[in-house]
């Protein structure tokens, strides 16, 4: 399948962009990173807020890493 | 007293959905009594059908109602919610695919049938299997713990209510398989995010603002009438992480989340569902602020509720929404019960058919019409014992049993996920594992000072304080220890590697047109 110069290189591209579904790991998986409750957005305490960010950040990594796996060969 | 306006328009969204979930048989029509047709849809979901199945599959009614009811009660801590179903879709994307291919490519329906072929072990299998139902059995009792809530706050006799919703829905699974839940998902996913919408706007607006809800809990707090905290106490940091990544760990061991993600028509539809199934956590988290509103609201717990705090979203929307939009809101929860129900039912039988009666019971197997009768009984008895089970035995019981259940479907992950990945693994140093991973998650669970299967526990190991933690992460790491240096030994002592019964070929996707 990805005997192809140009297919391995996808390959290596996807193996890369994996690294980045690490980024919602690290930053949620250490709570004094974001136990506060300031700064406030609309009134709602820091610690509530900055998880709802994170889902939103969540499905941009994981879309961008799709939007990067396509084309590998399984995107029928 | 029962509130009539509300009844009849949850009454009438509940004949809706049961003449959906019969209808649901003739859709995208194939041969039902094929278990693959039957148990899996023929695995030909699409990328959209298979984000409502897995939205209203994974987002169950009881987590609607706990989740509040936990930050209402607890304030921040039941908020790792979020963290959990974020960065649970970053591991399914990288996994289920690989699992999702193989299961495709060699005819697997259950996550043991899996372990059965890589491992070239039926005990193993049974293992797995016996491990997911029992884990799936309490899960589908607070689903029916789901209704009860809502059916309860509209004053009208429980039992029979039940009973009836339960009746209806067997028989529908029961005809149409798995085409049922995926079916009522689209009706389910619409009322609740109409539901979620509607409260999360007009409540505030009634209440001051999201400044005067989280006020007025601080305030609370502060006054000790209270402990649902805005901020996480620096006490709980490790409970907290460690309970959203084991979680994360052990969602998609459930078997009711396999077969989901098993209808799949192919990897890149997993792959899109991975990221976008977390608009659904986003609604989650809009549902635990509900806890926040019901503190500011000065809500009371029904007393008819059961089970601590788990009335309260009930009680707001009634308190908010008296009439025939709180009768839709119920049934959005209810109808939300439906779905997990249903599919959690169908898993739980198909564990039963292929690893156990095939397997044992019916040695060397059957026809695939007969595994699917097989199969469509086991749902409704299935069914049957969870609804015993949550008339008969304590609420409190049933929700430990649960807490249990998520304990042990994570020590089932080096079987099924790292057997993905590590090729040297042995199948009896995995046995070993799980037994040391469920006998410790056990122990702690039993013998928890905070409570029968309490989710968290102040872990010492050899003299060194941990701190609170997720028990079942604990139990997790000595299970996996275990795997790897049995394994190691295993390797060392054979001069070879243990027995796989997975070529590498069979993880591939087929040649186009192959």
């Amino acid at each position: 399948m990805d005997t192809t110069p140009e297919g391995g290189g996808r390959r290596r591209r996807r193996r890369w962009a994996l690294v980045l579904l690490l980024i919602p790991f690290v930053a949620l998986l250490y709570p004094p990173f974001y136990a506060s409750l300031t700064p406030r957005f609309a009134g709602i305490p820091f610690f509530i807020w900055y998880q709802f960010l994170w889902v939103v950040i969540g499905v941009v990594v994981t879309g961008v890493v799709y939007a990067l796996d396509r084309g590998d060969g399984d995107g029928r | 007293m029962i509130h009539g306006s509300e009844l009849a328009v949850f009454i009438a969204l509940f004949l809706l959905v049961t003449v959906i979930g019969f209808l649901a048989a003739r859709w995208r029509r194939g041969d039902l009594t094929l278990l693959s047709e039957w148990g899996l849809g023929g695995r030909r979901f699409g990328s959209v059908v298979t984000w409502f199945l897995l939205g209203g599959d994974l987002y169950t009614a009881y987590t609607f109602v706990a989740v509040p009811a936990l930050v209402f009660a607890k304030g921040a801590i039941g908020l790792f919610a979020l963290p959990y179903t974020i960065i649970v879709y970053p591991i399914v994307y990288v996994v289920m695919p690989k699992l999702w291919q193989a299961a495709r490519n060699l005819g697997h329906i259950t996550p043991a049938d899996y372990v059965r072929d890589r491992f070239n072990s039926p005990f193993l299998a049974l293992l797995i299997a016996i491990t997911g139902i029992v884990a799936t059995m309490p899960y589908i009792a607070l689903q029916i713990f789901g209704i009860q809530v809502v059916i309860a706050q509209m004053g009208v006799n429980v039992e029979i209510s039940l009973i009836v919703a339960f009746v209806v829905l067997a028989l529908y699974t029961y005809v149409s398989g798995l085409r049922a839940p995926a079916l009522i998902a689209l009706v389910k996913d619409a009322l609740i995010w109409i539901t979620v919408i509607v409260a999360v706007v007009y409540i505030p607006t009634k209440l001051g603002g999201f400044g005067a809800i989280f006020h007025s809990s601080e305030t609370a707090v502060h006054a000790l009438k209270s402990k649902a905290t805005d901020n996480l106490p620096s006490t709980l940091y490790l409970a907290y992480s460690t309970l959203a990544f084991g979680s994360a760990l052990a969602l998609f061991l459930y078997p009711h989340a396999i077969t989901g993600t098993f209808a799949a028509r192919s990897q890149a539809t997993v792959r899109r569902n991975a990221a976008f199934l977390p608009a659904y956590s986003f609604m989650l988290g809009l549902i635990a602020l509900l806890g926040y509103m019901a503190v500011a609201a000065k809500t009371h717990t029904p007393p008819a509720s059961g089970g601590g705090t788990n009335g309260i979203v009930p009680a707001l929307l009634e308190q908010m929404f008296a009439g025939p939009l709180a009768g839709f809101m119920f049934a959005a929860i209810a109808i939300g019960a439906l779905v997990p129900a249903a599919v959690m039912s169908i898993a739980a039988a198909n564990l039963f058919t292929r690893n156990v009666w095939r397997q044992y019971l019916r040695r060397g197997g059957d026809s695939p019409a007969r595994e699917a009768a097989v199969s469509k009984v086991a749902s409704l008895v299935v069914k049957l014992g969870a609804l015993v089970f949550i008339l008969t035995v304590n609420t409190s019981e049933v929700i430990n049993f649960q807490l249990a259940g998520g304990v042990w479907i994570l020590q089932t992950l080096p079987a099924v996920i790292l057997a993905l990945y590590v090729r040297w693994l042995d199948r009896w140093a995995v046995v070993a594992g799980w037994a040391v991973g469920v006998g410790l998650g056990t122990y702690w669970g039993v013998t928890n000072p905070a409570g029968l299967f309490s989710s968290t526990y102040n872990l010492n190991v050899f003299g060194w304080h941990v701190g609170s933690v997720y028990p079942g992460l604990a139990a997790f790491v000595a299970n996996l220890v275990v795997v790897l240096a049995g394994s190691a030994v295993s390797v060392a002592v054979r001069r070879g590697m243990p027995v796989n019964g997975i070529a590498e070929r069979d993880y591939l996707p087929a040649p186009v047109g192959g």
